[in-house]
């Protein structure tokens, strides 16, 4: 007597399920190691950010100050919409905090992960730490954005700095 | 007589649970060694913690800022900072143990990383097989005169002291830190 009808579809039904299982389990191991990668991206990133901000804080505060200290009022400060590199000014031979204006990067990690940067510099006051003003003011803010295919939300850090800290 | 339906059964079903042991195994192995890559992670964030806190104050409560870094190379860095401010400089040395000093890992590669404060030297991490450090001027060329530097540079791999099936779980961490008593000068 062969195998009948009932068997076969309960075999069937067995192999059915299994293969589902199997690509179940294949799918949260893959996203297992996606999540293990994208963590170490993720740490990676912030450092990397954080350290845009430590090389940009050894520069002077503007164009105009020399050797930290501003010759020249308020006004003597760049103008907001002048914000950027100087023609000629190349980076990593950026002289001032404004010079990361608009300035973008490609930046290859030690563990072989590519990252994008991207940065903006503005002029913020002390009641609005965030927004950037239409005016020069004494406080500069620096946003700093990392990301990477391997990250699902770009890292963002940024540091305001301050013409009295220098 | 064989019941030969009988026999068949059994051999479905001893490949359908064979097959399931094996995935389960798969996932144990898995699940370790993304463990381990989680244990490597956490202890290359500690291990740069360790170092950015320090490096952070050197130069601090010194009045010649410019000789505060002792002396540097590729893997090590000593400098002076009044590190607890109790008026008294401190001099601190950081430094890459050589491999073969953790006998007590499986991991033949993994080294110590050595904290001297005024010349008690003490093992402060353990899992580091790779530390590198790039010094930095103030216009961002690479230096290594210790007066000009302004910006370290350090990259680091972490692995875990031990083995799962022949496999460790590694980690990478790089960053960038400018003291605060180097940037205005």
């Amino acid at each position: 007597m062969g195998i009948g009808r009932a068997e076969l579809l309960i075999l069937l039904g067995a192999i059915a399920i299994f293969g589902r299982y199997t690509l179940t389990i294949n799918a949260a191991r893959y996203n297992n190691e996606f999540w293990i990668i994208a963590c170490e991206s993720q740490t990676m990133a912030a450092s990397i950010a954080d350290g845009v901000i430590e090389a940009v804080a050894i520069k002077e505060f503007d164009e105009a100050t020399v050797n930290t200290v501003l010759l020249g009022g308020l006004n003597s400060l760049t103008d907001p919409t002048a914000l950027g590199a100087e023609s000629g000014e190349v980076y990593p031979n950026f002289d001032d905090i404004d010079d990361f204006n608009d300035f973008s990067m490609s930046d290859t990690a030690v563990n072989g992960i590519q990252f994008e940067i991207s940065t903006t510099v503005g002029y913020v006051s002390e009641d609005d730490l965030v927004n950037f003003q239409s005016d020069q003011t004494y406080i500069k803010r620096l946003n700093v954005t990392v990301s990477s295919e391997h990250i699902s939300k770009p890292v963002t850090i940024s540091r305001a700095f301050s013409y009295y800290n220098y | 007589m064989v019941d030969i339906e009988l026999v068949g059964t059994f051999l479905i079903a001893g490949i359908f649970i064979l097959s399931l042991l094996t995935l389960n195994g798969q996932i144990m192995e898995s699940n370790t060694v993304n463990s381990l890559n989680v244990i490597a992670q956490r202890n290359a964030t500690n291990i740069a913690t360790i170092i950015q806190t320090d490096l952070r104050k050197i130069g601090q409560g010194i009045e010649t800022v410019t000789e505060s870094i002792q002396s540097i190379s590729d893997s090590s860095i000593s400098f002076i900072s009044d590190i607890d401010k109790d008026g008294i400089a401190d001099t601190i040395t950081y430094r890459l143990g050589a491999v073969g000093e953790a006998t007590g890992t499986e991991n033949d590669n993994d080294r110590f990383l050595y904290r001297t404060l005024n010349g008690s030297e003490s093992d402060v991490a353990l899992g580091l097989t790779r530390l590198e450090m790039t010094y930095f001027d103030k216009q961002g060329n690479q230096t290594i005169v210790p007066s000009e530097i302004r910006t370290i540079w350090i990259s680091l791999t972490v692995e875990t002291p031990f083995y799962y099936q022949e496999r460790l779980g590694t980690a990478e961490w790089q960053g960038q830190i400018t003291p605060n008593n180097l940037k205005a000068i």
